[in-house]
């Protein structure tokens, strides 16, 4: 015979009294140390690690994601084709990878993959990291890529995610409006305003989403009558809604921070948030295909690299590592993708790499990011509108290798692109097609075609370039 | 308390450590991915590694949040409390300390009372299955409470967080001498090969009965060469000393990790000196499970505060400032099938002020009233008793025993009885020195009003007058 067990309300804390949040416990009458359930607690699991491996010295976490990847080069070099040859003699190892044995092995570019992305999927799944999915992005450079993930790279996305939470003390109970490019049935439920959780493990609280493409008073309106704790999107995106925020007068008045993601932030949005909300702003680094890379410190404006999760090097142009406050190529392993090994993958940004953290964490540091930023483009009547390329429909187009949206006028848009051939009348009507979706807007387009595009001044790779000042 | 200050042999204490759990995902070694069954033990280790930072205040007002979960369920479904705990229990807000400090404490003579009124009456599914543990604690008085696999996983769970703090190298063997279940022997018998932390790389764990002579325990002790030893205090010490009478120890051994009964100052050094083996003790009992451990970077403990409300009160039932002694009350906050609300668990202890790690978990300076005297053999050997095994915790009748030899080596078996014994019992009670120990001894059963403690407030079930 069973009972219920009556409920009990958490005691609130007092003031300047730190406690972690509790996990969320399944079993009755449990309410702390929480009896999580099985997922949950595999999650935990994994935390629990990240929180006691952030503090080891550089050498220990090195030496441990050195061990990683000598599982990750062997599985590939037996089961990739694509890395078959060039890894065979790391198929069998009989001790770690060295360093110098690492850093011997080849740079993969985005034009592998979008060349050999078929060969570089492992010929045997395993069972235990569950079922692939396909993840298409156009990244940071315009050059579309699809990768494979699975539940295991989703795991440690879960818990990397918990610790920033953690790290930063957001109230998980907290509201979050999270303002997004969004595609398909997501917009129409969007608009129902259905709230989903956004913190895997524990009791969360709701968050609300919205397109990027409503109109910038009407979000606006929207945080407003929502009253969040927290507003997540991109950084360009958040300027946008400061500025009009400071025209208008008006702020949120519950936020604690806001979160970025996406694009480089630049310092003058800091600042703004800082002045116009009140608020801080913590930026996550991460991309689609790798998943999370770095978040920012909650003492610092520096990054923390989550070497627990993916190995960082930032290369010269020579292939070597930079020294603390050199800029150089991020490359980038994800330590747990064993679908689709990305193996020293440089994913087009650049970085400037930082010194030893003053906090206890012994992660790397990255100073900043260079290289993922994004502008917002301005239509006839004077309106800014966001548009991103990512998943818009370029991707499919086959000659298609790298794109650019470029604006130097508020008539026109113009798509730049690197293709291995001209693309046909009915692949154009698709890349138009996508131009709508990409940016919510009937811009006129003119399709331009380059031998290449290059970056713009300061390193960065843009894939949409608006050289129309804000208006005044 | 002194702790020797350095390890002289197998120390990671100031190098690197950090192991690593196995993981079940094929090709994912770090971080690994745990499988369902170790991942809840290590779901509690994460809590842990946060929650043993919170303030003191922090702790505490979850513990209240946690008792009050148990209070309310227990008021409701154990007709024990039915009652008891009409001031406190049905509010669906925390208790206050204030409030707590107002419930009665439990004694061992009210939980033997009680008997099964002291457990649910309506089992929770989602705690598992209950099993009984017997127990004749540290006093001689014998109780029987309920656990589960919530307690059970909890047990694990510190279990860990002390092999982790301690800094234990999971590849080591380790030794275990104590009394040994059947399900240990039955394992032995069929040949499997045991390991002793669960969810990690574990190296192998041997098993010695204790109540073999400590002679023969110490040959397959040098003859194992485990890394870790883990065994009573009272035992440990007279290892030690056959140790040093044939000029023979085990070379590898780096801890010794003890448990059941209170460590004297001089045994840490003693084990420094003859072994070089460092002594970590953990205050435990086998009704609640986990209650302290030594504290990684200093000599004192620290309350299990996740697991256990402990509270040292003094004779007014106020509680007792750092430096002073008191009565130890604790009360498991998860156990709800036998739950135990305040229970004077018959120890002392002298609470101590904040660790200076940094932990919020309380501290305590050192525990009292938990010792036991080993039993003097004709041929001069000594021998553990094992008490939880005479036979005398069956007999409900029984209160409390001691077990007392004197200098003849005959053995005064003192009982304190609520009624007289049935014939039957009395064979229990006369056969009890057999069943502990394998041996046979000259019994006489002696019928006591009380047993009084020992000067310094130590209640001892087995005293030896061999021993001075």
């Amino acid at each position: 015979m069973s009972t219920k067990v009556p409920a009990v309300s958490e005691p609130a804390p007092e003031s300047g009294d730190h406690t972690d949040p509790i996990p969320r416990s399944e079993v009755p009458g449990i309410l702390w140390p929480a009896f999580t359930g099985p997922k949950d607690s595999v999650t935990l699991s994994i935390l629990g690690q990240l929180l006691v491996s952030q503090n080891w010295p550089p050498e220990m976490l090195l030496r441990r994601q050195l061990r990683q990847l000598t599982e990750l080069v062997a599985y590939a070099a037996k089961t990739v084709p694509f890395y078959r040859d060039g890894l065979a003699s790391f198929a069998r190892p009989k001790r770690p990878l060295t360093m110098d044995e690492w850093q011997s092995l080849p740079i993969l570019r985005r034009k592998d993959i979008q060349e050999h992305g078929a060969e570089m999927v492992t010929r045997r799944p395993m069972k235990e990291h569950s079922a692939a999915v396909d993840v298409q992005t156009s990244g940071s450079t315009g050059e579309a890529v699809t990768v494979k993930r699975n539940a295991v790279t989703g795991r440690f996305f879960s818990a990397l995610t918990l610790r920033d939470h953690l790290a930063h003390r957001r109230n998980l109970s907290g509201k979050v409006t999270y303002i997004r490019r969004m595609s398909g049935a997501s917009i129409e439920a969007a608009k129902e305003g259905k709230p989903a959780p956004w913190v895997e493990g524990f009791p969360s609280g709701p968050m609300y989403f919205r397109d990027v493409h409503e109109p910038l008073d009407e979000t606006l309106d929207w945080i407003l009558s929502e009253d969040p704790d927290y507003v997540m999107s991109y950084p360009t995106y958040l300027r946008a809604l400061l500025r009009r925020s400071a025209e208008r007068g008006v702020r949120p008045g519950n936020l604690r921070q806001v979160v970025t993601f996406g694009e480089v932030v630049d310092p003058e949005v800091r600042k703004e948030c800082s002045e116009i909300w009140g608020v801080t702003l913590a930026d996550v680094y991460s991309t689609q295909e790798v998943g999370l890379i770095a978040f920012q410190c909650p003492e610092h404006e520096h990054y923390l690299v989550q070497a627990e999760g993916i190995f960082v090097e930032v290369l010269d142009d020579d292939g070597r590592p930079c020294s603390p406050s050199d800029v150089g190529r991020v490359v980038v392993t994800p330590l747990h993708n064993f679908s689709m090994p990305l193996i020293r993958y440089e994913i087009g940004d650049f970085a400037e790499v930082g010194g030893p953290c003053h906090s206890r964490r012994g992660l790397p540091i990255l100073n900043r990011v260079l290289g993922r930023s994004r502008n917002m483009l301005v239509t006839p009547s004077g309106e800014r509108v966001w548009a991103s390329l990512t998943g818009a429909g370029l991707e499919p187009i086959e000659p298609i290798r790298q794109f650019q949206v470029y604006q130097d006028n508020p008539a026109e848009i113009e798509l730049r692109l690197v293709v291995t051939r001209e693309l046909s009348s009915e692949e154009e009507a698709q890349a138009r097609r996508a131009m709508v979706k990409a940016t919510g807007y009937e811009f006129a387009v003119k399709v331009v075609y380059r031998d290449e595009i290059p970056r713009s001044a300061g390193g960065k790779y843009e894939d949409v370039v608006c050289a129309i000042g804000d208006p005044p | 308390m002194r702790r020797p200050s350095t390890d002289t042999k197998g120390s990671v204490r100031d190098q690197e450590y950090a192991p690593s759990m196995s993981s079940a995902v094929p090709g994912i070694v770090w971080p690994a991915i745990p499988d369902t069954r170790n991942a809840a033990a290590f779901a509690l280790l994460a809590q842990f590694e946060m929650s043993q930072w919170w303030s003191a205040e922090a702790l505490q007002r979850h513990q209240l949040h946690q008792a009050t979960a148990l209070i309310n369920y227990a008021a409701q479904n154990v007709p024990f409390y039915r009652g008891r705990l009409s001031d406190v229990a049905g509010r669906d807000c925390a208790v206050t300390m204030e409030e707590w400090r107002r419930i009665p404490l439990l004694t061992r003579a009210e939980i033997q009372e009680a008997g099964e009124t002291l457990s649910s009456a309506r089992p929770l599914k989602a705690h598992g299955d209950y099993y009984v543990e017997q127990t004749s604690g540290s006093t001689g008085e014998p109780v029987s409470v309920r656990q589960n696999s919530v307690t059970g996983r909890l047990h694990t769970a510190f279990t860990l967080r002390d092999h982790i703090w301690h800094r234990r190298r999971f590849g080591g063997k380790l030794a275990v001498v104590r009394r040994l279940s059947d399900k240990v022997l039955k394992s032995m018998e069929a040949g499997n090969i045991a390991r002793w932390a669960p969810g990690f790389p574990s190296g192998p764990m041997v098993f010695f009965e204790v109540t073999d002579s400590v002679g023969d325990a110490l040959d397959w002790i040098v003859d194992e060469a485990p890394d870790y030893l883990i065994t009573y205090p009272t035992y440990y010490r007279a290892l030690l000393a056959e140790s040093e009478r044939i000029g023979v120890r085990p070379e590898k051994v780096s801890q010794v990790l003890t448990f059941g009964e209170v460590v004297p100052d001089d045994l840490r050094v003693r084990s420094e000196d003859i072994w070089g083996a460092r002594l970590v003790d953990m205050y435990s009992a086998q009704e609640i499970g986990v209650i302290a451990l030594e504290c990684p970077d200093h000599d004192h403990y620290l309350v299990q505060s996740e697991g256990v409300l402990l509270e040292v009160l003094d004779e007014d039932g106020n509680p007792c400032a750092p430096g002073e002694v008191g009565r130890v009350v604790v009360t498991p906050l998860h156990n709800f099938a036998t739950p135990m609300i305040r229970y004077f668990i018959g120890d002392y202890a002298e609470a101590g002020e904040p660790c200076a790690s940094g932990r919020g978990l309380p501290v305590i300076r050192r525990f009292f009233g938990r010792s036991r005297n080993m039993l003097t053999l004709p041929s001069g050997g000594k021998i553990w008793v094992a008490v939880n095994d005479c036979g005398l915790n069956q007999i409900d009748a029984v209160r409390q025993f001691q077990i007392v030899q004197q200098m003849d080596l005959s053995i005064i078996l003192k009982l304190v009885i609520d009624r007289p014994l049935t014939a039957e019992e009395s064979v229990i009670a006369q056969r009890a020195m057999v069943s502990a120990t394998g041996h046979e001894f000259d019994v006489h059963v002696e019928f006591v009003d009380a047993i009084p403690r020992q000067p310094g407030g130590k209640l001892e079930d087995v005293l030896s007058e061999l021993d001075g």
